[in-house]
């Protein structure tokens, strides 16, 4: 396996992969009739504004540097 | 033995009950999935991937558009079904609090080392000298270019995950609709 294949999985994994497995343990919590993290996520973000907005932007700037033609 | 089995069926009456567990549990499986296939389908990708160029257009403006009707349909969709406001404020306990600012504050450190690699890799191109670490845009970039089905791949990942960033990031005051609030 070459960095890059490495450098390709690591990036599938933390950075793809973990927003997969919270989605996963949300949806187990919620059937559970649990406090889920989107619940908790939700709450920050009514207490945070700002804070949610910003990072909203900030992925979304990120996915377009990703997948728009450009350096 | 029995009690076991219905136990397992509890929980998948439970899950199939709740459409919105079911849409997470599906839709992070799936999405999961895919994601580590198309990691590891190419044996090798640096011979594809010379030109770190990112996909054009049409495509690109495909990507932007669903990305964000994504995130749209995420957050509205989540209200669905959803009580008012008032019902909702159930006071934190304070170890919630400090579990989710702890969760907070791990995704923030591993975005801070992901976009610190980032920068160091940047550099190091920059400067030209000889290196095999490449930025992570190129890694997505090589990805999401190799073959038609990877592009196609990429496009339903990254959609799954702008609509789980807007169902949880986005959020509207809801209106009430039933009447006096918390009821």
């Amino acid at each position: 396996m070459t960095v890059v294949q490495v450098g390709i999985v690591v990036i599938a994994v933390l950075g793809v992969g973990a927003v997969f497995a919270v989605a996963i343990v949300d949806g187990v919590l919620g059937a559970m009739d649990h406090l889920t993290i989107g619940d908790r996520l939700v709450n920050w973000t009514k207490n945070n504004p700002w804070f949610a907005g910003a990072a909203s932007f900030i992925l979304g700037v990120l996915i377009s540097h990703f997948f728009w033609p450009g350096d | 033995m029995t009690t076991a089995r219905n136990r397992d069926d509890q929980g998948i009456r439970r899950i199939t009950h709740r459409p919105g567990a079911l849409i997470a549990i599906v839709g992070g499986a799936l999405g999961g999935l895919l994601a580590l296939v198309l990691a590891l389908a190419n044996k090798d990708p640096v011979s594809h991937c010379s030109d770190h160029h990112a996909i054009g257009p049409p495509l690109n403006l495909a990507f932007a558009g669903l990305c964000a009707a994504s995130f749209l349909a995420g957050g509205l969709l989540s209200d669905v079904g959803q009580a008012d406001d008032a019902a909702e404020d159930a006071p934190q306990s304070v170890r919630d609090r400090t579990w989710l600012q702890a969760m907070v504050v791990a995704v923030l450190a591993i975005l801070f080392g992901l976009l610190t690699y980032e920068t160091y890799s940047l550099v190091l191109i920059e400067s030209n000298q000889p290196s095999n670490l490449w930025p992570i845009t190129y890694f997505v970039r090589c990805l999401s270019t190799i073959t038609t089905p990877a592009t196609i791949g990429s496009l339903v990942v990254v959609c799954i995950m702008c609509a789980f960033f807007g169902k949880w990031l986005w959020y509207r005051p809801r209106t009430l609709t039933s009447g006096t609030p918390g009821t």
